[in-house]
């Protein structure tokens, strides 16, 4: 079930209502029921496959918070992770893994399982409950003693299948308390809903079309085109996300659950350190406590530190898909985040208040990440280097007359309302301007209410004209 | 609670808008039929006649003009273009309609009845132009345009069938449209597109119904053929036949035996229609000579028009129904001059053949 379908405009109203009309002791009940439904209308089987996670990460930190030496404490959570690892290793990585053997050794007798469906969502659940078993390892939270409760920590419906990836210590004290229906509260979160809304349909599905015709078929496109689709690509994939991650943190607060912010204006990012702060904040963060940190962080010196950072990259890159393209894409963001560290040593960290060197900075790191993208978002390797070398291919044309219309309708460009889409793309940065250092809804709270309600109608106005109804799923639904 | 209702209300008016807006414009023709053909049945009740008729779905502008028209017509006629030139003037004083479809196929020619059956808008004479092919399991009897699903509701709804793949439609299915913002965004662009002179169907003066290079629908569905067709050389008609009977025949090459299917669903056709009081007239449009002697030369390949024949004529006596016409143009006294084409008779052939109005009350 997509948030952008009829059945979850169905599904969502009815699991609010009934969440607020049932007695506290059934709220948990309930919205497990619920979460369990959302995921089954997938696939039904793979929510075994969530049951086993839990299962297990659940009874290993019973063991774990039961053992009396460290050793067994250690072997608990080795085989925890063990376990789940390889559960994700299997349902994610295993046509991968055997398509690089047989790269390698064309003639071993080993094949592809070819009837393996994508497990929606798996990479997020499993690094959930993980967190959660080093966190107890760790001592940094109490076990959880309600399986049931834990149950529903690891399958909250909004955040399952694409995040925030939730902290134990945020999320499980939440799980144990019961929330009213507060008028500000439920109209914060469906604002908040609407506005991921807003980004889905209208900037990231509208992108897509555009993106898609010339990412699937690069050789047929020239310089200005290639480049028009890779800038779109950055903010299809923003939006695509972010908005994702607004209606899963708006749905959560309509019924009381405050869930972790997942997107901080990653493109008024200053530096692409800076960007990693901003975006993917939940995974970034994960990584962080949970990879860089564990193998030494900044601590055991530059060069360590440096080997960390690229070590944690490439996983990331590895966490959002089985391919090479993605590899890639984690290797060179290791190495931007590299650059980036060894300039600010040598030179020291400059905070300019200048908007314009703002500015200026913010462009700058916008088109490293943009120039990330490329390996990100094509279809191979062949794909994303033919961009890379035609990128400009084209550049003494730019400026002829009719040019750049005519290759950008050879793209859709205007048959798919990308004057509209760049459009929308500049009130969503004036909207993020606005927002600044507070949250959006606080913003809007404290508005008069003429801006209040011109911003709900523009909102349903753009998504109505100009939202793409087909069947897109969520970018990150494959990770 | 309350309060969020209340303020949730205040985006009501935007809800409206858009379902106002696609209601009215409707593009994929929901409530109004697709827009030229909506257009061109106006024009049709107000006893105009249209031209271009190649340019519409002759189908989807039967369906319109069944749901639109505010009578019940007494004389209905369907069948293929073969009876599509069958005019109100076949039995005066009386309303009608002749829903015949270019191409029609067999399930043309139970959807024709059905879309007026379906309004409550039954008839009181049904004059059914029947070809051969609507009782072959060919697959190159049918034709694309068809609407099988009509077909399949009528026997499943109407006649009591089974089909196994059988889903009746969703009656709510339109309105749920009006919900979509999708349904919406398509109005406007419709909308932008329709205001295009060259998409409005064009009116043609009663005096010159019989001087237009196209085909012209008259208002009571019956075409008139462009001039060009009627007025062509006689040698040049003849010709066209001789070319057709030298291929194979229309939707009979692969015509080997009478559908056992087709014919029990044909019978059970004609009980309910009497069922329901309608009378029932057979019209069985000749065919030029050329094609007639070719399928005479070659009878093992065309046997199922002669089989066709007789069964027909068996069944009108079987259930007392008055038949005209025959596929052998010799048996009705036609000449070459009765033609047009291979398959054409000229509009005042049929009327020498189909001499209803001594026979019909």
């Amino acid at each position: 079930m997509l948030f952008n379908s009829v059945s979850f405009l169905i599904f969502f109203p009815i699991v609010v209502i009934v969440y607020f009309a049932i007695p506290k002791k059934f709220k948990n009940h309930w919205l497990l029921i619920a979460s369990y439904y959302f995921y089954m209308s997938w696939q039904p089987v793979y929510a075994l496959l969530i049951l086993f996670s839990t299962i297990t990460t659940f009874y290993c930190a019973v063991l774990i918070d039961k053992a009396d030496t460290q050793k067994k404490k250690k072997l608990y959570l080795t085989v925890n992770i063990l376990l789940n690892i390889v559960i994700l290793f299997y349902f994610k990585y295993f046509n991968f893994f055997i398509e690089t053997i047989l790269l390698f050794f064309p003639n071993l007798s080993i094949s592809k399982n070819n009837n393996m469906l994508a497990v929606v969502g798996i990479s997020f659940y499993t690094f959930q409950s993980l967190g959660y078993t080093i966190d107890v390892y760790k001592g940094k939270v109490e076990r959880e003693h309600n399986f049931l409760t834990y149950a529903l920590f690891v399958s909250f419906f909004p955040q399952l299948v694409a995040g925030p990836i939730e902290r134990s210590s945020n999320f499980l004290p939440q799980l144990h308390q019961t929330y009213k229906f507060e008028y500000n509260r439920v109209t914060d979160g469906l604002v908040l809903m609407a506005w991921g809304f807003f980004k889905k349909l209208v900037i990231s599905d509208g992108a897509a079309l555009i993106v898609n015709i010339v990412y699937n078929d690069v050789t047929r496109f020239t310089g200005i085109q290639l480049l028009m689709a890779t800038i779109l690509f950055a903010f299809q994939i923003y939006c695509d996300f972010s908005g994702y991650s607004d209606i899963a943190i708006g749905a959560a607060n309509v019924m009381g659950y405050k869930l972790m912010r997942n997107f901080n204006h990653p493109y008024f990012a200053q530096s692409i350190s800076d960007f990693w702060r901003r975006w993917h904040i939940s995974l970034s963060g994960w990584f962080m406590d949970y990879v860089y940190i564990p193998l030494g962080g900044s601590r055991k010196g530059e060069k360590r530190t440096y080997i960390n950072m690229l070590i944690t990259f490439l996983v990331s890159g590895l966490w959002h898909g089985a391919s090479i393209t993605f590899v890639i894409w984690g290797l060179i963001n290791g190495l931007l985040n590299i650059i980036n560290r060894f300039f600010y040593n040598k030179i020291g960290k400059t905070r300019s208040e200048n908007p314009i060197i703002c500015v200026l900075k913010a462009i700058c790191t916008f088109i490293m990440i943009d120039f990330t993208w490329i390996f990100f978002r094509a279809n191979n390797i062949k794909d994303a280097l033919y961009i890379v070398n035609n990128l400009f291919s084209d550049l003494s044309l730019w400026f002829v007359n009719g040019y750049f219309v005519s290759a950008m309708k050879d793209i859709r460009f205007y048959a798919n309302n990308g004057i509209v889409i760049f459009i929308c793309i500049a009130f969503m940065f004036i909207i993020e301007l606005w927002e600044g250092k507070s949250e959006l809804t606080n913003r809007i709270n404290n508005s008069i209410w003429l801006l209040r309600w011109a911003f709900y109608y523009a909102i349903i106005i753009l998504i109505i004209f100009f939202g793409y109804f087909g069947k897109s799923q969520f970018i990150y639904f494959q990770f | 609670m309350i309060k969020l209702i209340r303020k949730l209300l205040l985006f009501l008016p935007l809800l409206c808008a858009m379902i106002y807006v696609s209601y009215r414009i409707d593009p994929s023709g929901l409530f109004w039929g697709a827009g030229y053909e909506r257009l061109a049945v106006e024009h049709m009740l107000k006893g105009e006649y249209i031209n271009g008729y190649q340019r519409l779905d002759g189908r989807e502008l039967n369906e319109i003009y069944a749901r639109e028209v505010d009578y019940a017509p007494q004389v209905i006629v369907n069948g293929s273009s073969r009876s599509l030139q069958i005019k109100s003037s076949i039995l005066p004083g009386k309303t009608f309609y002749n829903a015949s479809n270019v191409g029609a196929d067999v399930y043309d020619f139970y959807t024709s009845y059905y879309i007026f059956a379906k309004e409550k808008k039954e008839p009181e004479i049904m004059i059914l132009g029947i070809d051969p092919w609507i009782f072959s399991e060919s697959k190159e009897s049918i034709d694309d345009r068809s609407n099988k699903k009509l077909f399949y509701e009528f026997i499943v709804e109407e006649l009591g069938y089974t089909v196994d793949d059988y889903v009746k439609e969703d009656p709510y299915k339109k309105y749920k449209a009006l919900l979509e913002p999708s349904y919406f965004q398509s109005s406007i662009k419709y909308y932008k597109i329709s205001k295009n002179a060259d998409l409005q169907p064009q009116i043609v003066d009663g005096e010159q119904v019989f001087d237009q290079d196209d085909i012209v629908k008259t208002p009571n569905g019956a075409i008139i053929y462009d001039k060009n067709m009627r007025t062509r050389p006689q040698e040049e008609a003849d010709y066209a036949a001789l070319t057709a009977a030298n291929t194979d025949l229309l939707r009979m090459a692969d015509f080997d035996k009478l559908s056992p299917y087709y014919t029990k669903l044909f019978e059970d056709f004609i009980i309910y229609l009497q069922n329901k009081g309608i009378e029932v007239i057979f019209f069985l449009p000749s065919y030029h000579h050329y094609i007639y002697w070719a399928a005479e030369e070659n009878v093992e390949k065309y046997h199922c028009l002669f089989e066709v024949e007789d069964y027909l004529k068996a069944i009108a006596e079987k259930y007392d129904i008055k038949l005209y016409g025959s596929y052998d143009p010799d048996a009705v006294g036609l000449t070459n001059r009765d033609f047009m084409d291979g398959y054409h008779m000229r509009e005042a052939s049929i009327y020498k053949v189909l001499k209803l109005s001594k026979n019909v009350k």
